[in-house]
């Protein structure tokens, strides 16, 4: 980058070169939209439009590369053009190219031969970006509800299955309350504080004398991305979800839609409304407090391995709202190390359940998995790593993740906080063990077809092994950035503070 | 402001009004003397066959469906066209791309057919 691109939002050009990669993910799936419907007949293989749409998310990434370039120049824009919401968009794209790798397989072994999956996985990921990425409250719902409705169709994309249909249904009911829950919240924020803004919002509100209408916005929003993130109580939705879905839909639920949901609480509740810690932080307690221990025992009793990630999908969420009450720069700085690490477990774990699945999704019992170990020893050793490292064990990513989490914790004083994530961890190691147990310590189950590895497959795992492994050994460098990044976003809303005219003073 | 909502909330007091005199005054003035024909749902209709609550087909909620896309379209146009002047080229462009992405949904229905009545 030889001389940085300075952005001002006077002229209207500058809000296209501000949301590219977005601006490129769109009209990408929009082509693959109109190619499906005049060239794509009733293909039953379409390999052709998900490798375009990996070409897309490509052109995508470079243009989040260019964006890195480009800094904004005072002003409130409506999207962030910080570190924050490159490092997000490159693990969105990162776990979006994932995704459409490992459906290849999947799709054709479950003969779902639409091409908008693909067209709506891009949309997902544009809605994603735009939550993650945006300073206004308005632009939040919107990315809000571009990923909601999208995934709402996707978790329901196997029609033959009555378990894809009712999954699908009781998400978008519940999914949709929820909704009105956020949009409530956001409209008593805005008749509190008087601007969409997030940068501006902490400036125009008072924390010292919070107004009612003010607390009753953030325990509104809190309820309304607490379900989203699946934060006990308000989890009975993901169960369901993650098992009736689609495999490579339930990893996208896990690992992407999880985080964008968590980037977007933590710029509201963390940047906007920072000053305002007394007052949500009792809420958020308890959410983490309950999300780290319901989900973690309820796990101990299940005997289907979705349904055994989704609930330690569930505790994961736990964890990180452990680092959004901590509030400070290393409670978001390890949320973003956690993303990484915990998309490249999650997607790798659920890849080796997919293919084991076989046709209809028949073998997902955990004990199905008895004796693996010696009948399939390369599924089940990385599958042993992905575990491993979601329960937290060193030298895995999940580790060092956990760590950091720990540490912000403590940094800020949750002590309360950081024992009970260590106990609920401990915990935890009983049923993801227990996999393990069954893979190598048990004979094995009646002789099954062999399943075919594709080389598409392959590659999936082995990035995902190689990141779990190397961001547990070597984790300095992923969190450096990470510190950078956020480093930039509060120098961001400080730059809007200063340069606003409605609070310049 | 709210002051230009009144005629508004009056259209609504004397259409409930005119509403709620029908019903207690045909309670309090008339002579009744129940047969069992009468009591039926319409008097001197067709007799019922079955239950009101019958399986639609799908078709008529795609329809549905599509009609409010449209519909949605529209109002969006009309806020537009009350501001088109001040908004200027940024605001055409804008409304262009809109219309743009409606149209891509509009050609993807028809190639796959959701136009098609009968199939």
């Amino acid at each position: 980058m030889n001389t940085a691109m300075h952005l001002e939002f006077t002229s209207q050009l500058d809000y296209l070169w501000a949301l590219m990669p977005e601006a490129v993910l769109a009209t990408g799936a929009l082509i693959l939209l109109l190619y499906d419907g005049f060239f794509g007949g009733d293909s039953s293989d379409n390999r052709a439009v998900g490798w375009g749409s990996m070409v897309i998310i490509a052109l995508a990434a470079v243009a989040n590369v260019w964006l890195m370039g480009v800094e904004e120049v005072g002003d409130t824009g409506m999207v962030a053009l910080d570190g924050f919401r490159t490092f997000t968009n490159f693990i969105f794209l990162a776990a979006g190219a994932l995704i459409v790798l490992i459906s290849f397989d999947y799709n054709r072994r479950e003969d779902i031969k639409d091409a908008e999956y693909y067209a709506l996985l891009l949309f997902a990921l544009v809605g994603m970006m735009i939550l993650a990425g945006s300073r206004d409250l308005i632009l939040i719902f919107l990315g809000f509800e571009l990923m909601s409705l999208a995934v709402y169709v996707l978790v329901g994309f196997n029609r033959k299955d009555p378990r894809s249909s009712e999954a699908s249904l009781k998400y978008f009911l519940l999914g949709a309350f929820a909704s009105a829950f956020l949009l409530y919240g956001m409209a008593l924020l805005v008749g509190s504080a008087g601007t969409t803004n997030i940068g501006l919002m902490g400036v125009m509100l008072n924390a010292e004398s919070a107004e009612l209408l003010t607390v009753m916005a953030l325990a509104l929003l809190a309820i309304g991305f607490g379900f989203k993130v699946s934060a006990v109580p308000f989890h009975v939705w993901t169960p369901d979800a993650y098992e009736g879905a689609p495999t490579p839909v339930t990893a996208f639920l896990g690992a992407a839609i999880k985080g964008a949901a968590f980037a977007a609480f933590i710029r509201i509740f963390v940047l906007g409304l920072g000053d305002f810690h007394a007052q949500w932080e009792a809420i958020i307690w308890w959410f983490a407090a309950l999300t780290m221990i319901v989900p973690n025992l309820i796990a101990l009793v299940q005997n289907n391995i979705k349904r055994l990630l989704a609930y330690s999908s569930i505790a994961h969420a736990g964890y990180l709202l452990v680092a959004l009450i901590a509030a400070n720069t290393s409670g978001m700085a390890s949320f973003l190390f956690y993303l990484i690490a915990y998309t490249a477990m999650i997607v790798g774990a659920f890849a080796i359940v997919l293919v084991l699945a076989g046709r209809g999704d028949r073998y997902q019992q955990l004990s199905d998995y008895d004796g693996l170990g010696w009948s399939r020893p390369w599924a089940a050793a990385l599958l042993a790593l992905f575990l491993v490292s979601l329960a937290g064990l060193p030298p895995t990513a999940g580790f060092v993740g956990k760590f950091y989490i720990l540490r912000a914790a403590v940094e800020a004083g949750y002590l309360n906080l950081a024992i009970l994530l260590v106990l609920t961890t401990l915990v935890s190691y009983w049923y993801y063990l227990r996999v393990i147990v069954n893979m190598y310590m048990k004979p094995s189950a009646e002789a099954r077809e062999g399943v075919a590895w594709a080389a598409s497959l392959r590659t999936v795992l082995a990035v995902c092994a190689i990141i779990t492994v190397l961001m547990g050994i070597f984790p300095s460098w992923p969190l450096l950035k990470a510190r950078q990044s956020v480093a930039g976003l509060r120098q961001a809303t400080e730059q809007v503070v200063e340069t606003d005219p409605l609070t310049r003073r | 402001m709210l002051r230009e909502y009144v005629p508004v909330l009056m259209i609504f007091a004397a259409s409930l009004g005119v509403a709620v005199i029908m019903v207690v005054g045909s309670q309090i003035l008339s002579n009744r003397r129940p047969t069992p024909v009468k009591s039926e749902p319409y008097e001197s209709g067709m007799p019922p066959i079955g239950d009101t609550r019958e399986r639609f087909a799908v078709k008529y909620y795609v329809v549905a469906m599509l009609f409010l896309l449209f519909d949605v379209e529209v109002v969006i146009l009309f806020t537009w066209g009350i501001v088109f002047k001040s908004l200027g080229l940024f605001g055409y462009v804008t409304i262009l791309i809109f219309l743009l992405l409606l149209v891509v949904g509009l050609l993807y229905e028809w190639r796959k057919g959701a136009l098609e009545w009968e199939r």
